[in-house]
């Protein structure tokens, strides 16, 4: 059921809202812990999160994305809103933080964990500059005016290395599905 | 010419699944999104920053379990408000088929006989009080404690068999008996609590997108309209200056710290303290003889560090001036709670504020 879960509560099976509860649970705290940091706000977004879950369950294609990246990518859209309104200022850390190869993976759900393997491969390919504005605004949430300011580089450069990083992710992770070579098109 | 327009799709998809568009962005997004019909299969995008998001993501933490429970809650209410066939008067006793059936024990939406009581004194006294406040809006009120969020919830005003409630009032701030505004406010981390917190449902049923979302423990209560009237003026009799608020805050804390500021290296010599009480989130900062900043030019910004906060990250006190030669009070307004403070900053900053700060804006510093 492990892939089938989001079509049932589409369809309005509600024995399948604990399975979802489950099995993205950790998941969707984990992701609202990193980003906003703060419990109170962690949990209120983890309510709303699960609410656009049931609504746009429909809305799933496994063809284009396992069900654990579409809970993924519901969370980071709502995380963004509220991480924005709270005026949050960024941690940028060090370079070589954020270059350093993860001690240890930590994701218990076995599907998360192979494309968690596979993004971080993708991204080791990247170079560092794209790596680390990357890792600010998609992991961390920060706008690029709060990455121009924190990392004191124009701003369009910080949109170029955005752009251009994540068109190879995407690449590497083979969702460009035109065949096209996207980032020579568009960099 | 193609090619030019193609390349700029691409960079405003790649910018709106990053940073977000602005207006003129997102409506040139829309007018190429047009001559490029098939521009979704080029995207995947927002897969590939979720699929980032994930790349190095711990997940090996729990789901609170009362957070669980909420979320059971709101998927009830939800289901229910889509026209699924569940008898919602199971819900709680029918063990097989609700969402609750095997959440964990402590989830238990109905409410006893007592607290339903209490909940109807609770109405009642909130439609007198809107009541008297109607009569009486243009008179002067005393300032009164904070209410509690949990006045706002729809549950509290409603009666077990509920007639229709006409209208429920949601007064922000005004006269609440202590007691009542306790007894009412549920903790966050009250694990042993057996009701789900009315707060979080209040707050999924306030959001739009839930607004015809039944209560799912109520289910002959219609949701009623929720009327949200202004804060009576908090007209207390006389109005006290930042400077008498902050020496009531001094006498009346016990848990208050004071600390005095210290200006940063090569920074002009910064004269003052700040106090701070953690209970009541309250805080004011002194200075004396601060320069005053052209204030469409620049302001001056506050910054409290939280130790307990996952990330060294400050927490913005809220932006100030000050206006003359002298001693100035003023308010601490900080944006997110705090838990264990650490020190406290002073930042020049451009006029209107920044949520980014540097090392060379720091004017002074308070260490606790």
């Amino acid at each position: 059921m492990a892939q089938a879960i989001l079509k049932h509560i589409a369809s309005g099976d509600k024995t399948a809202v604990q399975k979802c509860i489950d099995t993205y649970g950790g998941l969707v705290w984990s992701l609202a812990l990193r980003m906003l940091s703060n419990s109170d706000e962690a949990e209120d977004a983890v309510q709303e999160i699960f609410i656009d879950v049931w609504k746009n369950a429909g809305r799933f294609d496994e063809t284009q994305a396992s069900e654990t990246t579409f809970v993924a990518m519901i969370a980071r859209r709502r995380l963004i809103d509220r991480m924005r309104k709270q005026n949050r200022q960024p941690d940028i850390g060090s370079l070589e933080d954020i270059l350093a190869e993860p001690t240890e993976n930590k994701n218990r759900n076995p599907q998360t964990s192979v494309e968690a393997k596979e993004t971080a491969q993708a991204m080791k390919n990247l170079r560092p500059e794209q790596r680390q504005i990357l890792h600010l605004s998609i992991v961390q949430g920060f706008s690029h005016q709060e990455i121009s300011d924190a990392l004191n580089i124009p701003l369009g450069t910080v949109k170029t290395h955005a752009r251009r990083g994540l068109l190879k992710v995407r690449e590497s992770l083979g969702l460009d599905s035109s065949g096209d070579n996207i980032e020579e098109a568009t960099v | 010419m193609k090619d030019v327009k193609k390349e700029r799709l691409f960079e405003l998809l790649a910018d709106q699944t990053v940073f977000g568009l602005s207006e003129e962005e997102a409506v040139e997004l829309a007018q190429l999104k047009t001559q490029f019909p098939d521009w979704e299969k080029y995207n995947l995008l927002e897969i590939t920053a979720a699929m980032i998001g994930l790349s190095d993501l711990d997940t090996s933490k729990e789901l609170p379990v009362n957070l669980r429970s909420r979320i059971l809650v709101d998927a009830e209410k939800y289901f229910d408000s889509i026209g699924e066939t569940q008898n919602k008067s199971n819900f709680a006793s029918d063990k097989n088929v609700g969402l609750a059936t095997t959440a964990n024990a402590e989830f238990e939406p109905r409410r006893p006989f007592w607290q339903w009581l209490g909940l109807a004194v609770a109405a009642a006294a909130c439609i007198a009080l809107a009541i008297n406040l109607w009569l009486t809006r243009s008179q002067p009120q005393p300032e009164v404690a904070e209410t509690p969020k949990t006045v706002q919830t729809p549950e509290i005003l409603a009666t077990p068999e509920s007639q229709e409630t006409p209208e429920i009032v949601v007064i922000p701030e005004p006269a609440k008996t202590p007691e009542t505004g306790e007894s009412n406010k549920t903790p966050r981390n009250q694990e042993t609590t057996k009701i789900p917190e009315t707060n979080r449902n209040q707050e999924i049923v306030r959001s739009p997108k839930n607004a015809n979302i039944p209560e799912a423990k109520t289910p002959e209560v219609k949701t009623p309209e929720i009327v949200r009237i202004p804060t009576p003026a908090k007209t207390p009799s006389p109005e006290l200056s930042a400077a008498q608020k902050r020496e009531q805050l001094l006498a009346s804390a016990p848990d208050i710290i004071q600390t005095n500021w210290v200006s940063a290296k090569d920074k002009k010599v910064v004269l003052g303290d700040v106090v701070w009480s953690n209970a009541q989130q309250k805080g004011y900062v002194r200075l004396r003889d601060m320069p005053t900043l052209d204030p469409n030019q620049e302001t001056y910004q506050l910054w409290i560090v939280d130790e307990a906060q996952n990330k060294k990250t400050p927490v913005s006190g809220g932006i100030f001036n000050v206006g003359q030669a002298g001693e100035a009070v003023i308010p601490i307004n900080a944006q997110l709670k705090i838990l264990k403070p650490k020190s406290f900053a002073i930042s020049k900053e451009k006029a209107g504020g920044v949520v980014v700060t540097k090392p060379n804006r720091i004017v002074a510093t308070a260490k606790l």
